[in-house]
């Protein structure tokens, strides 16, 4: 049921499904796949494109991560069809990349969900105090390859 | 390969490795020193993930590959650096070993894992790990020059074993 999509309405009015890890993912030690109710996405908005940190190691300089621009229908693509990981496969044993984008979503309860989304496909969605969410994006569309499950060798 | 596990104790990194798919190396030095095998060192282990150029970071790449490099994916890249063999690319998973030290990156209480720093590499762990590497490297002939923290050969959070010290 996790990043599945449900039939969209008529109106469209909601667009998305995914779920949101609850906050003992931040626990100590490796969390297990979080299994979760899911909650429906309305907007989605980007705050970020083409953001670049120095807190992972790599290659890339500023410049280079410009080029890494999502849409909003690129970053729902990306939203609702990421799977779940630990925290400890996100944080550890995924590769990272220093270009990301950032940004929110209006959920159906009304509530905000703010995610971030790196070049290597790491998915991270967070709530005011609230759940966190760690998942990975497997799909072509980031780099041109499809990438490999969290579960296989690094 | 010097390695940080982001786990709290040496019992929390073994419960990650009975998972199925789990990844692994073939050393983990405890919070005391003690230095357990994990795996034979005639053993592939997954440890390293995707490499990146080390002409890159070492400014010996040919002009033409620079550019080449900089444009292509990280998948992209560790195949081309695969193609290499060390030194000429970094050593990975085929053709290193790896040695995790148990440490864990703070706040636990941030959400973003790329926000956390991972603790310092205690004495005990870093006395250890300089007899474990100098063992390694006289018993099997490895250069000290080809010892490495992970986030230098791959895209990690940069902390990772940035306290630790085997010269």
């Amino acid at each position: 049921m996790i990043g599945t999509l449900r039939p969209r309405t008529a109106s469209a009015a909601v667009l998305a499904w995914l779920s949101i890890t609850p906050a003992l993912a931040l626990a100590n030690g490796p969390a297990p796949v979080p299994q979760s109710a899911s909650v429906a996405l309305r907007q989605i908005h980007i705050v970020s494109n083409g953001a670049w940190t120095d807190r992972i190691s790599g290659d890339e300089g500023p410049e280079h991560c410009r080029a890494f621009r999502l849409t909003e229908p690129r970053v729902r693509r990306i939203l609702t069809q990421s799977q779940p990981v630990t925290e400890r496969a996100y944080a550890h044993d995924l590769d990272a990349s220093r270009c990301h984008a950032t940004g929110t979503a209006r959920t159906s309860r009304g509530g905000r969900v703010h995610w971030r989304v790196d070049a290597e496909g790491r998915v991270l969605l967070t709530t005011s105090g609230g759940p966190v969410s760690y998942r990975q994006y497997l799909g072509p569309d980031l780099t041109g390859t499809r990438k490999t499950p969290a579960t296989a060798p690094r | 390969m010097v390695h940080q596990t982001d786990c709290p104790s040496a019992r929390a990194t073994f419960n990650a490795y009975v998972h199925p798919g789990a990844n692994g190396a073939h050393f983990l030095i405890d919070r005391d020193g003690t230095i357990h095998q994990t795996a034979s060192v005639l053993k592939q282990t997954w440890h390293v993930g995707r490499l990146r150029a080390r002409c890159l970071a070492e400014h010996r790449c040919a002009p033409a590959e620079t550019k080449a490099l900089l444009r292509m994916t990280s998948s992209a890249r560790n195949r081309h650096e695969a193609a290499k063999s060390v030194p000429d690319r970094y050593p990975s998973n085929i053709d290193s070993l790896g040695i995790e030290i148990v440490g864990e990156a703070h706040p636990r209480k941030e959400p973003d894992p790329d926000q956390r720093t991972f603790e310092p590499v205690n004495a005990a762990q870093n006395a250890s790990l300089r007899w474990l590497v100098h063992a390694l490297s006289q018993q099997l002939g490895i250069p000290m020059s080809e010892v490495f923290r992970h986030p230098v050969v791959s895209q990690k959070n940069r902390t990772e074993a940035a306290t630790a010290t085997w010269q």
